[in-house]
Formats: C-alpha cells, structure tokens, sequence
C-alpha cells in the first residue's frame, strides 16, 4: 500500500508541537504536458487502433515509438516540474531540492525506468515519521547492507521527532547516529549522485535534508584471484589481477606496505564514469613522470573505457609505433617490481590489466622466472629469447633471399640439399612461406578461440595437415616445415604477447624485402627496424635504451643478467630520485661460522 | 607546418631512396634455385678451330639432386649433365651453351675450374679476365688442370661422392687429407699470376685406367700463363716440402730398413742481393713419425742418425727440384716476390726475372725431427 497516501498521511496543525511537513506529495502535480507531445501521444493511439485492424500490418515498430514518447513525456514532465519547484532561478536544476517527492519523480521517470534499479519509499522513524526515498542498483549493492544496516534501523528509530529539529541538518544526524554502513558520504548534485548509485552505492534521499546520504554498500560479483594465463611463470608468485580496481590496489597494497605508494583516482569516461588509478611510490618515481602521466590521462574524453589498453595511445608519444611502449601486464609481481623500480602503474576497473610507464624494449623480454632464478638461469633464457627472436624473424626472409635471389651464397652441399627437395614443388619459396604461414596463423587464431578441450585436438590435426600431408601432396617441401615450425616457435619465445604482435608484421616486410632484394633487403630493412627502435622515445626515455642510447649501467639488466648484488642501482633512464636500491655488498656475517668446534663442544658435554 | 613544397621535396627523396635501392645491381636477380641449372664444374680447353674456345658446363641433374636430398644413393644414370659450347670468347661459349639446356645455366656456384694443359696462354687469358668479370662469379673455386680430355676428368664417377666435383672441392678442401695441400683458388691463382717474380702451378688431375681411379699427385707449371712442365709425384712432394705444403709425405732409408711417415712441417725462404748476386736459402723445418726400422727397437743415436740422413735425402731432392726449375725457367716458389718483397731496388734493377732465376743460388737446409712411436715386437 502506498504510505503517502491520504488515509496515512499526517495532517497539519492537528498535533501541536509535531513538525509539520510540507506534504507536496499529497497533491497530484498537475503540470501540464507540452501539447505537442500530448497530440503526438494521441495520434499515435489512434493510428494504432486504426492499424490494428487492418491485417498485415507490422505494428511493432509504431509500439516501439509510442513507448519512447511515453518516456520522453514523463522526463519533459519531471524536467518541467523541476524547474517550477525552484522557484526563483537561485538553486541550480542539478542540486536536489531537499524534497523526496521529487527526488522520488525525478528518479522514477529517468533511471527509474530501467529494471535494474529499485527505488523504495519508506518512513523514517516508528511514531514521528519522516518521508524518505531509497535508490540502489539491484545486483551491485550489497542487500544485506541495505535492508538491516540501513532501512530497518531508520524505520525502527525511535526519536524521530529530534531527528526533525536537525533541520537541513538531518542526513548529517542520520549519518553519525543511525545508519551502520562503514563508509558514507553526503552529495547533492544529481550529475555525482546518479554515477554514485550506478556503481553500487545505495542513495537515501531524506525528506528536509539539504543533502544525500551516499552509502558505500558497493558488492558485485567479482572473479576470483587466480593464476596468470598470459604471463605464466614456473617459480614466483601466481597471482594475478582481476577486474576489480579495489582488488587490484589491495593486491598491491599488500606488497607495498608503506605510506609513500600512492593511489590517485580519476574517473574516465561520460558514460562508463571508469575509476582509473594512478599508482607510483613517492621518493623513488621521479615526480615530472608521475605529472607527466596524470596531465596525459586527464586530457583522456572518452564516452566509455572498458580496457585499459584504450588509454595506450593517450600515453604514447609515437601511437603509430608498431612496438608497444607501454607494458601491460596481469602480474601482481610485475607491476609492484616495476613500481619499486620507480615506473607509474595505471590500474583500470573491469580490466585485469595493468599499464606501466616508460616501459623499454627490454622491459618486453624480462620475465618473472628472470628474478626467481639464478642469473645463470635468467641470461641463458634470455639469450634464447633473443636467438628465438632472429630465428622467428629471419629465418623465412633469409631462405627466401638464399633459395630466390642469392643462391651463390649458399654452401654447396646445401645447396644441393635445397634444389633436390624442391624439384617437385610447384610454388616458388615466397608462395610456400606464405601458404605455410596463413596456415599457421589460421590454426593460432583458431586454437585461441576455440574452448581449451578442443584446441588440444586442433593442434594434434594442424600438425598432421601441416607436418605430413602437405609435404605429401607436394605443395610444399619438407625444409619448409621446419623453417615454418621453427618461425612459428621462435617469434613466440617472446614473454610478452603484445611484442610478438610487431614482429609477426614486419616479419612479412622482410619477405617482401627478401624476395625484391635478397640479403640486401634483409640488411636494409632490419637497419630501418633498429633506426626506428633507435628513433622511439616516451615520456623522455629512450625506448631502446639500454642499447641506444648506450647505459653500461642498465645492460646488467638486459640481455645478460648479472648477480642481484651487481643491480644495486635503479635503471638510469628512470631518472628515479632514489638510484640506489640495495646496499652494494651482501653482508655475510658468521661466513665460515665453527660448525664442527661446537659440535664437539655439544658432544663433549654430553658425555660428562 | 609543411607546405606544398616541402611535402614535394620529402616525397622526391622518398622515391629517390626506392628507386636507389630497387635498382641496386643484382637485387631483380630472383629466380628459385630449382629453376635453375646449378654450374659446379667448368672447363676451359682450345677449340677445334684456331683461337677459338671450348667450354664444358658441368651441373648436377635434378633427379641426382632430389636423390642426394633424400640421402639415397647414385641412380643408374650420371648424376651430372655436361654441354659444351664453342666459340672465340666466354660469352659466345656461354650462348652456345645456353640454347642447348632448357633452364638458367647459373655460375653463381661454380666450384670447379678445370684447364687443360693444352690451352694457349692467350685463350687461357681471356677466359680467366672474363670470368673474373662475372657477378655471380665468387673467386673461391678450385682450379686444376688435366692434359685429357676435360669432359671425362670432370665427369669421371668416384665412389666417395655423388657427383664428381663434390669429389674435388672435398679433396681439395681437405688440408691435412691428402700427401701434400696441392689445392688452389682462382683467387689464389690469378694473384700468382699478376705477380711479378712468382710462377702459378695447378695440380694436375689424371685419369688412371687400371684400376680405375682418378690421380692427382702432380702439379703443372705454368710461365706466366703458358703450360710448361708437369712434375712427377716424388718431386710433387718435394715441391709441398718447399713450400710448406707436405702433410702425409713418407720416406723410406734403406740403410736401416727405416720408413718415416707423415713428414709435414713449415718451409721459410730467405734471399739475399750479395753484390748482384742473389741467393735463396730455404729453412725447412720437419717433423715425422717413425713407422718400421730394420733393428725393430731403436735408440737414441739411430734415431739422430735417421734424423740426419733424411734431413740429408730430404735437401738433396729439394735442391734436385730448384734446379730443374731453374732449368724450366719457372719459379713456382716465388724467389722474385720474395726478393721484391725485402730488397724491391734489386728486383726492379732485373729486367726480366725468368732470366735471372736460373742464376739463382740455392741453399737448402732440411731439420727433420723424428717422433717414435713406440716399440714394436
């Protein structure tokens, strides 16, 4: 039953000393619809009615156009009544007038409208009771929260009546005194307090009350913390980021326990109203890089931000760069190294992602197994990295230059070797790189589509296609399919996906280079490639750094890595305000400590 | 802001930089390996007419190349295809032979180059400047040269190898492999060859008829370009011992029914301009093993004494040799680049050194070092 309603309703001047309360609820606005959209309404209904009863006639999109009208009449009504309860123009149209039946209209003919956002009216207060209106998104909010922290402790309350003394002042009353959320706040502007509810926040508009509580009752399901699928790592930690930006600055907070890593919030997006965090350690980020990111990703307009990745070209200098120059990683591990490191680490919500700046070519070839392991360990995968980069690379370009073009370079038992297995090819080299390797990336593109269980069985099938029946059929020759196969494996020894994107491109520019011009063309163009890599450059450090411009400091870190003790220092082209990261010599005390003089002591007393 | 003009500029170097690089020499050269006729061995030889030459273009037949992909062994068939081509210079040779064979005769493999001994100085002149002007050409194929006929010598089957000239760039290449290190390079040979005060020689390849077996165990050498002798095997050897070429040579001392094996070992020439008088000494310092003695356990003082016998045997071949080059008039050990090298006012003071040489006083001082072995019973 409807509380407002007459029967229920407390009259005025009847009981003395009770508060009286301007009931605008009682009577029916009576504003009057613009004529315009009355007639347009009523014409419709009528051409309706008329078509209804003519066969054939598809109605659904007249239906379509009656409900939008109904909907925009009921916002032009409440628009309309907002404005005249202003009254004179000193209140803006974005403030909330302290009066729930409008809040109540307002809600209920704009967001009101979709299915996923509950609006309740209830009193506050057992015998004084005060009007008040709820609002929460059904599925964000936490309905524990909401029905016994919040509405069965205001319509329990007892003193009602000195809650209404409070005046304006009353959310403030209701906030220190009645409800039990953990964090709430006051808003009273609709453009903030919409995106708020949106979120997850529960609103509670209070009859009188000069502003709205905004109740953090934020709980929506959230996927579990789990272990990385795209950065998987044999030692160290197996944590990864998920969705949640809360979560994800838990996640860091928990291997940062200092007050100097900071967390600075921006909201991007008109629609999406995304939290955006922009996370550094104050003393160890050089402070001109933490402003530098926060200047580029407030410039950020957006109508909505769903990736993080969006914000790439924004922190970017060269966005045409095939080579990515930021770092995104679902590593916890990664991006608390990187942040020690004195990097910025920009974590957006709803996407498990988190992108760190400046990041370096290098940066895409280190691993967490790099720092779990030996450094034995680290420069032999490295370099294996780096020769799986080149085989993966050069490998077709130089056949197709050596088998194509430039024959004479050959020695000349492969040679022999070359020309006698593809006697019976049909296809010149080119033709069978490219077959071999559309192939390839159809099975890459099918395997990462298809559900875990069946990529399995696609692999089994494109290794029979690939690997036998082909060279059967002879379209291709059996050299080919190790040089593929030895490609495929080798531009994807690259620990970041985002870096085998580039080399999986240009890798065709080089066949191309290869076929025109021989092992010309493939010098040629891998000289641009590094110019270019030379040439990048992003938030003032170089992207080829520490190769060009040459850091002896840095390549300790690079391709080789050297004993932990030896990178006491922190990257050069950080420029970070603290360098030094560690001591520069592990202290070992009790080095050669006496085990076999006390041993004998231990047992010499044990005889006595 | 960039304007029409600069915009026009920038596009100007951009193409000039395409079409620089897109017509670089060579770089439209793009013809699958498979579609071409692979030229390991050619051959140079007079022409039936006066001034005229004979080419033989030698390369491998698919079906012997699929077979040698495969590892399978020789098929019935010759595994090599040979055409000749006639004319009075290289290009004219080439034509000739290209319209006989349906794909690209492609010379940027050649491995081989044999010349027959009969080949005039002039025509050998021509072919070697031509093929030096060759692209595809790489300066780094063995040469020999053969007095039979060049199609049966390149042609000849071995059991070593699938095709012939994989048999000679194997022999060849192999240092330490054979008797003496008697490979040499068009590179190697053409600088002998424009070098005053040095000679060229070529190992000489013969096909012996029983058994059947290819021999190369001579050296032919050449005045300037013109064939003038070929050594026999022992002065071969002798001539891989001056000049530091000897590996597996051997040597048997009947006094003491003694074989020494595997003397190799380094040679230096030293010449001296004595007052208009030049004289040669080569210091040639050898190791080698002792296989056999007659008294079946040796000593100290017999080895000394083997040691000096051969070293002894040794010089008196080696003298033997520079004497009969002289006689020649070939200095294939270059005694004039040596002497133009360290005293190149007394060189240039010699008119024409093909004279001079056999003036030349030779010295030759052989230490031969004895390795036993162990004894034997």
């Amino acid at each position: 039953m409807w509380p407002f309603s007459q029967k229920h309703r407390p009259q005025p001047g009847k009981t003395p000393g009770v508060p009286v309360i301007d009931n605008r609820l009682d009577h029916t606005p009576k504003t009057e619809t613009p004529h315009g959209s009355k007639e347009l309404m009523d014409n419709l209904l009528t051409t309706e009615q008329t078509l209804e009863n003519i066969s054939g006639v598809d109605l659904a999109l007249l239906q379509d156009l009656i409900t939008e009208t109904k909907t925009f009449d009921k916002v032009l009504e409440t628009l309309e009544h907002t404005v005249k309860q202003q009254g004179p123009a000193t209140l803006s149209i974005d403030k909330y007038n302290g009066s729930v039946e409008d809040a109540y209209n307002l809600l209920k003919n704009t967001v009101g409208q979709s299915p996923d956002i509950n609006i309740r009216r209830f009193f506050l207060g057992r015998k004084h009771r005060i009007p008040a209106v709820l609002i929460f998104n059904d599925g964000l909010a936490d309905n524990q929260m909401i029905d016994q922290d919040t509405v069965f402790l205001m319509q329990r309350y007892e003193n009602a009546e000195e809650l209404w003394d409070q005046g304006p002042k009353i959310h403030q009353y209701v906030h220190d005194s009645l409800v039990s959320v953990g964090h709430a706040t006051v808003e009273n502007e609709w453009t903030k307090l919409l995106p708020k509810m949106m979120g997850g926040n529960t609103l509670v508009f209070i009859q009188g009350a000069a502003e709205v509580l905004v109740l953090d009752t934020v709980k929506y399901p959230a996927r579990a913390i789990e272990t990385p699928q795209t950065e998987r790592a044999i030692k160290g930690p197996q944590e990864s980021f998920n969705e949640v930006v809360l979560t994800q600055m838990n996640l860091i907070r928990r291997r940062i326990k200092n007050p100097a890593l900071h967390f600075d919030k921006l909201s991007i997006g008109t629609y999406t109203k995304t939290m955006t965090i922009i996370a550094h350690i104050e003393g160890v980020a050089n402070p001109e890089l933490v402003m530098a990111v926060k200047r580029r990703l407030r410039r950020v307009k957006l109508d909505g931000l769903q990736y993080s990745n969006t914000l790439t070209p924004y922190l970017t200098t060269h966005a045409a760069s095939l080579f990515p120059q930021v770092r995104t990683s679902e590593r916890v591990d990664i991006v608390v190294r990187d942040l020690i490191q004195g990097k910025v680490a920009i974590l957006v919500d709803n996407t498990p992602y988190t992108l760190t700046v400046p990041a370096t070519f290098i940066d895409f070839y280190q691993t967490t197994d790099d720092y779990t392991g030996s450094y034995w360990n680290a420069s032999l995968e490295r370099i294996i990295r780096l020769v799986g980069l080149f085989v993966g690379l050069l490998l077709p370009p130089l056949y197709v230059a050596f088998v194509s073009v430039d024959p004479d370079l050959l020695p000349l038992k492969l040679v022999l070797t070359i020309a006698g297995s593809r006697e019976a090819v049909p296809f010149p080299p080119v033709l069978e790189v490219l077959i071999m390797w559309i192939i390839v990336e159809i099975l890459r593109e099918a395997a990462i589509r298809l559900p875990k269980g069946l990529s399995t069985t696609l692999g089994t099938v494109g290794a029979i296609v690939v690997g036998t029946s082909i060279v059967k059929a002879g379209i291709v020759d059996s050299i080919m399919i190790i040089i593929i196969t030895l490609t495929a494996l080798g531009l994807f020894t690259s620990p970041s996906y985002e870096m085998a994107t580039p080399w999986r491109i240009l890798f065709w520019v080089l066949i191309t280079a290869s076929y025109f011009l021989g092992l010309y063309g493939i010098v040629l163009t891998t000289l641009i490639i590094l110019a270019h890599l030379s040439s990048l450059e992003n938030f003032g450090v170089a992207y080829f750094s520490p190769f060009g411009p040459i850091r002896f400091r840095d390549l300790k870190d690079s391709w080789l890595k050297y004993p932990t003790s030896a990178l006491n220092k922190r990257p050069v082209y950080l420029r970070s305000v603290k360098p030094q990261q560690m001591s520069k010599n592990i202290p070992r005390p009790m080095k050669n400590p006496q085990l076999y003089s006390t041993q004998k002591e231990e047992l010499n007393d044990d005889i006595r | 802001m960039m304007t029409f003009a600069s915009i026009g500029r920038l596009w100007a170097k951009i193409v000039t930089l395409l079409v620089i690089g897109l017509t670089l020499g060579g770089c439209w050269d793009n013809r699958p390996v498979d579609y071409r006729a692979l030229i390991f061995t050619i051959g140079f030889s007079p022409g039936p007419k006066p001034g005229e030459l004979k080419m033989l273009f030698q390369f491998p037949t698919p079906p012997a190349m699929a077979q040698y992909s495969k590892g399978s062994g020789a098929s019935g068939s010759s595994p090599v295809g040979n055409v000749t081509g006639e004319g009075p210079s290289v290009a004219r040779c080439f034509n000739a032979a290209q319209a006989q064979v349906s794909r690209d005769l492609y010379l940027g493999q050649i491995q081989i180059v044999a010349v027959s001994t009969k080949l005039s100085a002039p025509l050998f002149y021509s072919s070697l400047n031509s093929l030096d002007r060759t692209g595809a050409f790489d300066k780094t194929p063995f040469m020999f040269a053969t007095a039979q006929s060049l199609k049966k010598v390149a042609s000849f089957p071995t059991t070593q190898n699938n095709f012939p000239s994989l048999y000679y760039v194997d022999l060849f290449s192999c240092m330490h492999c054979q008797t003496d290190s008697l490979g040499v390079r068009f590179w190697q040979f053409a600088s002998d060859v424009a070098t005053p005060g040095v000679d060229p020689y070529l190992p000489q390849v013969s096909l012996a008829s029983k058994p059947n077996h290819v021999l190369v165990n001579r050296v032919a050498l050449y005045r300037h370009l013109t064939y003038v002798s070929t050594l026999n095997p022992q002065n071969t050897m002798t001539l891989g011992i001056l000049k530091g070429l000897a590996h597996k040579v051997s040597l048997f001392l009947p006094r003491q029914q003694a074989t020494l094996r595997a003397i190799h070992g380094s040679s230096r020439l030293q010449v001296q301009d004595r007052h208009g008088h030049i004289s040669a000494m080569f210091h040639v310092v050898l190791s080698s093993t002792l296989e056999g003695i007659g008294t079946q356990t040796e000593t100290a003082a017999q080895l000394a004494l083997l040691s000096h016998e051969g070293s002894e045997i040794l010089a008196r071949r080696c003298l033997t040799l520079l004497e009969k080059t002289q006689k020649l008039d070939v200095d294939p050990f270059g005694v004039g680049r040596n002497l133009d090298w360290h005293h190149p006012e007394s060189f240039l003071a010699i008119k024409h050194w093909h004279k001079e040489y056999p003036k030349v006083h030779m010295t030759v001082h052989v230490q031969l070092k004895i390795h036993k072995m162990g004894d034997l019973k």
